[in-house]
């Protein structure tokens, strides 16, 4: 099997640098061991939430960090790019470069966003919270939602709220197997005269509210089922995040495959890479578990495997290493280094990931692929949760590759 | 750095691999359908913990798991969870099946009775009090139409028609034909044989092929389907020490083959594994190393929709046969959305699974009529049972296309 690039990895980054290459002609396989973290998503897009200082300085302060390489000064039209790809493969996301937003978290904090998708509860600063009354609307047995949690949030910042719990017959039906009372299950009930029935019952608990919150449960029954429920309900009605499985990361998965695979993309699901074949100092194919000897060659290979919870990265007593290449990884060599003793302090092991050159090319035992390249969480030098910066460097570093394997720069004018 | 430690910490089928993220719960289509299902995360690694302790928390809603294997494409953690499941049946499920499960099980002994009398068998089978009988008494639904049966067997057709003239070949496969081709539709055998012939390759059949036991493993008949395994991996074994690769025309018998046989019976295949290939990943690989050419009739107009059944999914392997089917040039291929049908096997003619059965496959028969196509492509024969009886249209195996299409003769000179 012969490709033009060949990416392991089909979360996010896989996805985004797949798209952008395959919408530039090149012939693109994606290999995708299980699903991805997309399926954590909470509807936002994280750029920098200024934490870990400031964002224009980052190439002196932080000369390693995925932002030092890709170059700031990029990072708006990727924003663009971002916004663009999204909105093709029918994601519609608000927000802008330059300027962050805040986002509601799942237990009621307000969290620094670049692009949010649409439905989500978004301000663009804590003055614009709303003044009357909020009612946030959990559903009767639903297992990742609690909305005392987002109310005290809220209360926190002098907001009035309330909370109220609503159930349906279509609903209650789920609640037999207790234990799957979850996001994906009740957005497919949600469908046909049950999005109507929740209307009702959301207006009935909300009675002199200014705005009305709901988990993230819609969009797998009936695509327009959220926007039914806002057009019913008296007052303004947004959407906060669940824990996982979360509804809008499945279909952002599901979006984004589909869009690659119209745009000619090979997905191959289920599968991984087991080993390389490298000819002349280059890759010049990989085999996966599926596809025993039938070797998958292209020009171009792309490390997108994601970090610790992608399986991108692992870690042993002995140390931190990248399974499909043994790429090199930045780490700490000393074990108890890796973590700090509160969990909320900054966690070293946050950082690590292979390591790149100013290209993104990976290196392996310290000589440099020239046709491997690096893009995502795989990538070490970034704090995601402590810079707030994960899916910014993401989808920066995926656009990035892409542009170095097509040896131009992508612009949204000359792409469909 | 990897075989210190991650060689030797494996629990059985990566149980200890869940992270609890409930990915594989928004991909099971049971769980879509079916609340008294637990999902596969509950039913498969969280229950496994406690049936470890002790059996009495075995849940009798396992039986609902149809052994698609969607959870394991999706698990991002690499856990084996359609295994542990499979598995937790047999050791803790009813000890005694049904007589219903233990026909519809044995698919090879109840297909060699049934095509000697062929037509009195399927015009009973076909007769509405026949069906209420066996509804009420076996609990086979009504709704379902048994397959029928062929009157003669492919086997038979092979000694008689076919054997002879394979000798004149210099190159050859071995052909396990599994019991649909040779009990209900042996075209499909003879279309393989008419294509492999025609691109130089003589046919062999095993001696004393068996079922391959995918029947019996979900019907909890773990010792015959033990015996049929062993029965066959001794005769593949034969096969490849003769020079031959071993080709099939399921989808599921391939699957049962190369992976239930380890993961579930507990068998050692490794030395046939990588021999074991469906016909046409067997024929994309001599194509695509120009070992052999393919020449088509001018006159063969097709539009058809690809279907890509759960054991194709789990393989990864849909992409031989739809490069093939492309490469027609009168073919019109669409690719269908992957979703399980509802099948299963034996699975939907069960009458308490019935109504599941068909929920799970709806939306695959809307997406089908919507289309309008005519024929579906699929390497499944029960999924064929399942769209055939629930659309309009008309099933055939890639193989059956592929041999529509090709010009024989052409082909024929084209391989000299």
């Amino acid at each position: 099997m012969k490709y033009d690039v060949i990416i392991a990895g089909g979360g996010l980054a896989g996805l985004m640098c797949g798209i952008a290459l395959q919408r530039e002609g090149r012939r693109v396989a994606i290999i995708s061991s299980g699903k991805s973290a997309l399926h954590f998503s909470s509807g936002s897009l994280e750029l920098w939430n200024g934490a870990g200082g400031s964002l224009e300085k980052i190439a002196e302060e932080k000369p390693t960090h995925p932002y030092a390489i890709v170059g700031t000064e990029h990072l708006e039209r990727y924003s663009n790019l971002t916004k663009d790809i999204f909105a093709a493969a029918g994601v519609t996301l608000t927000g802008d470069y330059g300027c962050n937003h805040l986002r509601l978290s799942p237990i009621g904090a307000m969290r620094p966003a670049w692009l949010t998708v649409n439905g989500f509860y978004t301000v663009t600063n804590e003055d614009e919270l709303p003044k009357g009354k909020v009612v946030v609307v959990g559903i009767e047995g639903f297992l990742d939602f609690y909305p005392e949690y987002v109310a005290d949030g809220l209360r926190l910042k002098g907001v009035e709220c309330e909370v109220a719990a609503v159930t349906l017959p279509a609903l209650e039906v789920l609640r037999e197997s207790a234990t799957e009372m979850r996001g994906v299950n009740i957005s497919r009930a949600l469908r046909g005269d049950v999005v109507e029935q929740l209307a009702e019952r959301v207006n009935a608990v909300s009675a002199g509210a200014e705005l009305v919150l709901l988990p993230a449960v819609f969009g797998l029954g009936d695509e327009d089922a959220l926007e039914r429920v806002a057009a019913r309900v008296s007052c303004q009605v947004k959407v906060v995040p669940t824990a996982s499985a979360s509804v809008v990361g499945v279909k952002m998965q599901r979006q984004l495959t589909e869009y690659f695979t119209l745009l000619g993309g090979t997905f191959l699901p289920g599968d991984k890479v087991k080993s390389y074949r490298v000819e002349q100092g280059l890759i010049a194919g990989v085999c996966t578990h599926n596809h025993g000897d039938v070797e998958f060659r292209a020009d171009s290979f792309v490390l997108a495997t994601g970090s610790f919870f992608g399986r991108g990265l692992v870690a042993n007593p002995d140390g931190v290493y990248e399974p499909i290449f043994g790429a090199d990884v930045d780490y700490d060599a000393d074990r108890a280094e890796w973590c700090s003793k509160s969990i909320l302090d900054t966690q070293p092991f946050q950082r690590y990931g292979v390591k790149v050159d100013s290209h993104l090319r990976v290196s392996i035992e310290s000589t440099t692929i020239d046709n491997l390249y690096a893009a995502g969480a795989v990538v070490g030098g970034a704090d995601a949760v402590k810079e707030g910066c994960g899916a910014g460097v993401v989808v920066s570093t995926a656009l990035m590759v892409a542009e170095e394997i097509l040896g131009r720069t992508l612009c949204e004018t000359n792409v469909k | 750095m990897k075989t210190k430690y991650e060689d030797k910490n494996i629990s059985a089928n990566n149980f200890e691999q869940c992270t609890k993220c409930t990915i594989c719960t928004a991909y099971c289509p049971v769980v879509e359908v079916n609340p008294l299902y637990p999902g596969p995360k509950q039913a498969g690694p969280d229950g496994e913990r406690y049936r470890l302790k002790e059996p009495m928390y075995y849940d009798m809603g396992l039986k609902y798991c149809l052994n698609c294997k969607r959870c394991e494409v999706a698990c991002p953690s690499g856990v084996r969870i359609g295994d542990i499941i499979a598995l937790a049946k047999a050791k803790n499920g009813p000890k005694i099946p049904k007589l219903r499960d233990v026909v519809l099980a044995n698919t090879d002994f109840v297909g060699s009775v049934a095509t000697v009398v062929a037509p009195v068998v399927n015009t009973t089978l076909r007769m509405g009090a026949v069906k209420k009988v066996m509804d009420v008494t076996l609990g086979v639904d009504h709704h379902r139409t048994m397959p029928a049966y062929a009157s003669q067997k492919f086997t038979t057709w092979f000694r008689k028609e076919a054997a002879a003239k394979q000798r004149e070949f210099e190159r050859s496969v071995t052909y396990f034909h599994g019991c649909y081709a040779n009990y209900n539709y042996p075209q499909l055998g003879k279309d393989l044989v008419k294509l492999l012939n025609a691109i130089g390759y003589g046919v062999n059949l095993m001696e004393g092929e068996r079922c391959c036991g995918v029947a019996k493993i979900v019907n909890g008949l773990m010792k015959d389907a033990t015996r049929d395994a062993k029965r066959n991996i001794g005769q593949m074994r034969r096969a490849v020490e003769m020079g031959d690769q071993i080709v099939t025309t399921s989808s599921t018998c391939t699957f049962t083959l190369r992976d239930e046989y380890e993961h579930v019976l507990g068998l050692d295949n490794s030395d046939v594994r990588d021999s074991i290939s469906l016909a046409t990943r067997f024929i994309y690989r001599l194509v695509e190393s120009g070992q052999v050419r393919l020449a088509f009739r001018e006159d063969f107009r097709m539009r058809a929709a690809y279907h890509s059944a759960c054991h194709i999914e789990k393989l990864g392997w849909s992409i031989y046969s739809t490069t093939l089917l492309k490469m027609i040039p009168g073919m019109e291929l669409i690719m269908l959305p992957s979703q399980c049908c509802g099948i299963a096997g034996t699975y939907g003619f069960k009458k308490e699974n019935y109504k599941y059965s068909q929920a799970i496959g709806r939306p695959l028969f809307d997406h089908i009529e919507k289309l309008g196509v005519e024929i579906v492509t699929t390497e499944c024969e029960t999924c064929k049972w399942q769209i055939e009886m629930s659309t309009s249209a008309k099933v055939m195996n890639p193989i059956s296309i592929l041999a529509e299409a090709i010009d024989v003769e052409k082909t024929r000179e084209l391989n000299k």
